[in-house]
């Protein structure tokens, strides 16, 4: 009875997926909604392909999901990743739909799977994943994450005592589920940018969980990313198996120590969080049995998706339009620190705020007074503009950061901003929410419409 | 003037430590002691005109509460006396009866209100989280806020109430009221930077501290973001979810 009710649910997901396919929509979710409403332990039912890899944490997860989906790919292996899809429960039920045929036998050899960190409950314990990635855990959004304490019990009590783990040693939050499981570390060695007190606002993990002593760091990077030891009871982080031991932007290339082999990498993108996920997707897929050769050939020929970050050149100036995730206040602050630290003339455009919020409800704003909008307190950044219907709370944020209000053009219409925007200088950055990005490309593309057409050219990244 | 925050490295979560830092320009001659998880309260020691904490994690209550147990008679003292204090989000049920787990057991609190957080579980064994802005009233003054929490506060009376509600989830379901307050201790389940959300509120508690004609700063941003969100949450929009 199971079976055939196995078998209804799959043969309609895969009829939902073609029928909403022809009619042009995206059809990430809809089928795997369609399947376990009618088979509620679809993803038991689902004979799994041979190799079923997924990837959870805060931040970095879409990356590295996709990251490892393109190695393997690259590598011969025949995947089906729901990277155009939903990473909660409904998503990977599509995904499943599609990893399989008519009468439910594997067709592809590997799943690589982005899991959201609160469904993982929902679909883990069922799906049994051979490997889970574990990027990091951070606060996020309030109302659906609480806080990561939450968010580590939910993962400690879910994930499967089988599946193998690639966790983040520089991750003290996360690198500590559970213990029990086979596990590898990744880590980056000390980098002359590090610290060793935090200049953040927010670490979530500044106690130690044995004796309640403030850590010390060996190194910190951001927030709680570092290695921790406690000066009193010896509490200390875990050292890395995979060991980013040299990061060379210069050449463009990371080295990575593992079993006293030093092994060269291409950087896929310059921004440090980014470079977390290109190595937890080479320890994932060394630790798998991919060869250095196979991972740098394809590593090579990478970029990160356009949603997440584009450049687009405009006379001598380079449009950045690239994701400040709201709500979430770690995501929000990497990318402050990336723009602040950057060179040249600039100009911020600030868009971050909750489009669904915004429709029928009021985005609680607590979260910006987690942000580090203090980078932006640079001479050469020039102008931050602050559009959209909190703006109101953005330019007191920024005041408080120390921002002189000369530089701050506030404007609840994101089009009206553009009018306004200085567009004479050698960056201009577009900061966008997950939820604003087709706002943001219209945005965009009113402010390329000032420069003439023939100077335009999209930048290879 | 002295202001202790309490335990800022552990009760920081959803923006809270703005309250303290917007307080600060608000009070620059202010002496401000931040003290942490691992060490001894300054209140203990010398007297302070007022003491904060703010939102945490429910293991980080448990350990608050042992530190805190021990000084009872102390924190009663300091709030009969008229010791300012402002307890924002989760950290007011501290000061309750107990707190009540989904398992029935109970944590003692530390006695100065009577009331006891209850929390439940989800279909699925989550802790339940319940999620609000609020509109509400304390006097004249019209106080906005948000609130996401995993228990409500069981047993205030009206009396011992803060804030009234105008709209959203007070002290627990179905309260026409929200948080407590005893003296000049003040606590409610409003969270993140509730200070630099509600103007009016920093110029009244600048005034029980001593501040003569109270200046805020940035104080025509601060009025208008107000002004903008008290506008938007009269309007028709959801409010829980």
């Amino acid at each position: 009875m199971a079976r055939l009710r196995y078998f209804l649910a799959l043969w309609a997901s895969k009829a939902a997926y073609a029928l909403l396919r022809l009619l042009k929509h995206n059809a990430t979710m809809f089928p795997g909604q369609v399947a376990l409403t009618l088979c509620p332990d679809y993803f038991a039912q689902t004979r799994k392909c041979p190799h079923v890899f997924c990837v959870t944490g805060t931040n970095g997860k879409t990356t590295t999901t996709n990251m490892v989906a393109d190695l393997l790919t690259a590598a011969g292996y025949k995947v089906v990743s729901n990277r155009y899809g939903s990473n909660i429960n409904t998503g990977v039920a599509t995904a499943l739909t599609h990893s399989v045929g008519i009468f439910g036998k594997p067709k592809v050899d590997a799943l690589a799977l982005e899991v959201d960190e609160k469904f993982s409950r929902k679909i883990l314990p069922y799906i049994h994943p051979d490997y889970l990635v574990v990027t990091n855990l951070f606060r996020d959004s309030i109302k659906r994450n609480a806080h990561p304490e939450f968010i580590f019990n939910i993962l400690n009590t879910y994930i499967p005592k089988e599946t193998r783990l690639v966790l983040n040693a520089d991750c003290l939050q996360s690198s500590r589920l559970c213990p029990g499981n086979e596990r590898v570390f990744f880590a980056i060695d000390k980098l002359p940018t590090d610290v060793t007190a935090c200049v953040n606002l927010i670490n979530d993990f500044s106690v130690c969980p044995e004796c309640d002593t403030k850590l010390e760091y060996e190194y910190l990077r951001y927030h709680h990313i570092g290695k921790a030891y406690c000066p009193k009871c010896g509490f200390r982080s875990f050292d890395g198996d995979y060991r980013l031991t040299n990061l060379d932007y210069d050449a463009g290339q990371i080295t990575v120590l593992h079993d006293g082999a030093e092994s060269v990498y291409p950087i896929v993108n310059r921004a440090l969080y980014n470079v977390y996920n290109e190595l937890a997707a080479i320890a994932l897929l060394t630790d798998f049995g991919l060869s250095r050769e196979t991972l740098a050939k394809a590593l090579g020929g990478m970029g990160v998706t356009e949603t997440r970050y584009k450049e687009t050149k405009a006379g001598k100036t380079v449009l950045i339009r690239t994701m400040a995730k709201g709500q979430n206040s770690v995501s929000c602050s990497r990318t402050m620190d990336f723009v602040g630290h950057e060179s040249g003339e600039r100009s911020v455009f600030i868009m971050v705020d909750d489009m669904y919020e915004r429709k029928d409800s009021h985005e609680f704003i607590g979260w910006i007074w987690d942000v580090d909008f203090e980078f932006l307190d640079q001479p050469d950044i020039r102008q931050i503009i602050l559009a959209g219907p909190r703006c109101y709370d953005y330019q007191l944020r920024m005041l408080v950061a120390g921002i002189p209000a000369e530089k701050l053009v506030v404007e609840p219409d994101e089009f009206k901003a553009v009018d306004v925007m200085d567009k004479d200088v050698d960056k201009l950055y577009l900061l966008h929410d997950t939820s604003t990005l087709d706002l943001a490309i219209e945005v965009e593309k009113k402010i390329l419409a000032v420069f003439p057409a023939a100077q335009q050219r999209e930048a290879a990244q | 003037m002295k202001i202790e925050v309490l335990y800022p490295d552990v009760c920081c979560l959803y923006g809270d430590k703005a309250n303290m830092r917007y307080f600060r320009l608000c009070v620059p001659q202010a002496e401000v002691f931040d003290t942490p998880l691992s060490e001894t309260p300054r209140f203990l020691t010398e007297d302070v005109d007022m003491i904060t904490l703010g939102s945490c994690t429910e293991s980080n209550q448990e350990r608050i509460l042992a530190r805190l147990r021990p000084h009872m008679e102390r924190i009663r003292e300091l709030a009969d006396r008229g010791t300012v204090f402002l307890l924002t989000g989760n950290s007011f049920e501290i000061f309750g009866r107990a707190i009540r787990h989904p398992d029935g057991s109970e944590s003692e609190g530390l006695g100065l209100f009577d009331f006891t957080a209850e929390q439940e579980l989800t279909d699925d064994g989550l802790l339940k989280r319940f999620n609000s802005l609020f509109l509400g009233t304390f006097g004249e003054m019209e106080i906005v806020g948000y609130t996401s929490r995993f228990s409500h506060a069981v047993g205030i009376s009206e009396g011992e109430a803060l804030f009234k509600v105008v709209k959203g989830l007070g002290s627990a379901p179905g309260a026409g009221f929200e948080g407590v307050r005893k003296n000049n201790v003040f606590g409610t389940y409003l969270l993140g930077p509730f200070l630099v959300q509600n103007p009016a509120f920093v110029k009244y508690l600048l005034g029980l501290l001593g501040v003569d004609e109270p200046k805020l700063a940035f104080e025509d941003a601060i009025q208008k973001a107000y002004e903008v969100r008290l506008a938007e949450l009269k309007k028709d929009i959801v409010f829980d979810d």
